[in-house]
């Protein structure tokens, strides 16, 4: 399909002699929300790692927008790239983390326009209008002055989401975004990617939220042990499974 | 029974704690008048020993000889500083590098630089020539010369001062450094490399800024080090402070005052690096704390509330503290 932003086949990885993945193939539309879910240690976290080549792999390719960032192909052959090519390959993904990962030195602000500004040569005061816009759809228009400690999980996770569509993403990775966060403060990071969702962004996320992936998810992949054992509609993997695997592990979240 | 139970863990009379009284504390009263009698004796010692002789003292203190060996000895502290953090970054770099060879040869670095003396070091740069009598730029392993230098004209008391001072500082700065970028959260430079940038880039913009919060405390210690050990050179004849003191007491024999005004001109540069380093100390505290613009030292005194350590209480706060968002 020409309107493929990822396409993985085959994706095998390993740590030392444990192997993580073992061979998982994918595709992600065009604003097609992806959600992955599973237990700790199926693989899930790597995989979306492996996606912008935060990790490397063994065998296999995934590619976003047709370039498998990591490498490039030179009269037919495929390099490893330079870590120059490597950094302009990523521009383009945004990520959001389970640690927030805000640059701790910065303001709110600059935290916002640092890419932009120094990688992507947006004009300044360009970078700054769309920032302010970003925080104002995140809810935290009157935090900008801030830095990253004196806010609250919750907010700091919203910025780090403003901060990744501040690089007008293709496609944003999310890895278990709301993991690091107090139970009462899940609720505003989770409302603020339902709405991403809504804005027909091209999503891969990775949580262990159910509820998230019943109302925003157009597709659910469910992992375990380095395999994809079943994908598709929400509501036929999380209400009617075919796999006992998924059966039990869903079990543990079903409302008492 | 219950009430009786309670009535008897009743203190019987309730008294305001605001008239509650302190015991005397003896051990506190002997610490300090033994300390009250050292100082004392410390300044009878000090203004009545007619040897330190003070009128000598302030008559050479600011004498142009001594102010000029001052300069010589802050400018010989601050280029071998400036150099040695220089190198000291590419050294830490080097020794963080998944590049073996180049990781090995920091370390060797280190250790060599770590483990002689800089008196030594001194000594050994001073008498270069007799290792290499000349030193030249060509072509190696016995290719043609193209510039000859002798290594006597090349290694005056300066540059063997700059070079042992330098390469010293260079081997300390590396190990500061290094624990610096190390204290830095891995999450910081996983972030930046996500997000598209170069490593160094991530360096420069997001890694050490921070690391420097954790850099300057050592290396004020670096910085106050080398204002000392920079009076080493004067074993090479370079006239620094220390030498300099010591040719006027070689032809007046005024041995302790003239050692007297070097320690005064010591403790003055140190006490203001001091102060300096607490500044620039707060101005990498960025995103630390919300007060920003006044070093500790100052803020004490102006603040009546103490700080509070860690963002978690400050994030309650900081909306009434930090400046407004702009408008």
């Amino acid at each position: 399909m020409s309107d493929t932003v990822v396409t993985a086949s085959n994706v095998h990885k390993n740590f030392g002699d444990l192997e993580v993945l073992k061979g998982v193939s994918f595709d992600v539309h065009k604003g097609e929300v992806v959600v992955i879910l599973g237990p700790s240690g199926s693989g899930k976290s790597t995989l979306l790692r492996c996606i912008n080549h935060l990790e490397d792999m063994e065998t296999g390719s995934i590619a976003v927008n047709g370039v498998q960032i990591g490498f490039e192909t030179k009269k037919g052959d495929l390099y490893r790239a330079k870590d120059a090519t490597i950094a302009r390959q990523r521009r383009k993904v945004g990520m959001v983390f389970q640690q927030f990962n805000l640059f701790q030195h910065m303001t709110v602000m600059e935290n916002l326009i640092e890419v932009p500004v120094r990688l992507h040569r947006v004009p300044r005061d360009k970078a700054v209008t769309r920032a302010r816009d970003l925080l104002r759809q995140v809810g935290l228009d009157d935090r900008e002055t801030s830095y990253p400690r004196q806010l609250s999980g919750g907010q700091q996770q919203r910025v780090a989401i403003a901060r990744a569509l501040a690089i007008n993403p293709d496609l944003l990775l999310f890895d278990e975004p709301t993991s690091a966060l107090d139970p009462e403060l899940v609720g505003e990071v989770l409302a603020t990617m339902r709405g991403l969702a809504d804005a027909g962004h091209t999503m891969i996320v990775v949580t262990h939220e159910i509820s998230f992936a019943r109302q925003a998810a157009d597709t659910v992949i469910f992992m375990d042990g380095g395999h994809i054992i079943e994908q598709g509609a929400p509501e036929n993997v999380l209400e009617s499974p075919k796999h006992e695997r998924t059966r039990e592990f869903l079990k543990r979240f079903l409302p008492v | 029974m219950r009430s009786d139970t309670q009535a008897s863990f009743t203190p019987r009379l309730h008294m305001d704690v605001a008239d509650a009284r302190t015991h005397i504390r003896w051990g506190q009263w002997v610490a300090r008048i033994i300390v009250f009698l050292v100082i004392v004796w410390l300044a009878q010692f000090l203004f009545t020993n007619p040897n330190f002789e003070w009128g000598t003292v302030w008559a050479w203190f600011n004498a142009p000889s001594i102010i000029k060996a001052l300069w010589t000895t802050l400018w010989l502290a601050f280029v071998s500083m400036v150099l040695g953090t220089v190198l000291g970054v590419v050294l830490a770099v080097a020794r963080m590098s998944h590049n073996g060879l180049l990781n090995a040869a920091a370390g060797v670095y280190i250790w060599f630089f770590r483990g002689t003396p800089l008196l030594v070091q001194l000594i050994f740069w001073f008498n270069m020539a007799a290792l290499l009598p000349q030193i030249s730029i060509g072509i190696p392993f016995g290719g043609p010369q193209l510039i000859i230098w002798s290594t006597n004209d090349l290694i005056t008391p300066l540059t063997a001062a700059l070079l042992g001072l330098a390469l010293n500082e260079a081997a300390y700065m590396a190990e500061v450094i290094r624990g610096g970028l190390l204290s830095v959260d891995p999450g910081q430079r996983e972030a930046a490399r996500a997000y598209g940038m170069s490593s160094g880039q991530s360096l420069i913009r997001v890694v050490l800024p921070q690391a420097m919060r954790s850099i300057i405390p050592p290396t004020g210690n670096q910085l106050i080090n080398i204002v000392k050990a920079t009076s080493q050179v004067s074993v090479i004849a370079m006239s620094d402070l220390l030498y300099t003191v010591q040719s006027v007491y070689n032809r007046t024999f005024e041995t302790i005052p003239l050692l007297l005004v070097a320690v005064i001109w010591y403790l003055i540069v140190t006490s203001i690096l001091n102060v300096a380093q607490s500044f620039i100390e707060d101005h990498y505290a960025r995103g630390h704390n919300s007060e920003q613009g006044l070093p500790a030292l100052l803020r004490k005194l102006t603040s009546k509330h103490r700080r509070k350590p860690g963002g978690a209480q400050a994030a309650d706060h900081s909306q009434a503290r930090t400046k407004g968002p702009e408008k």
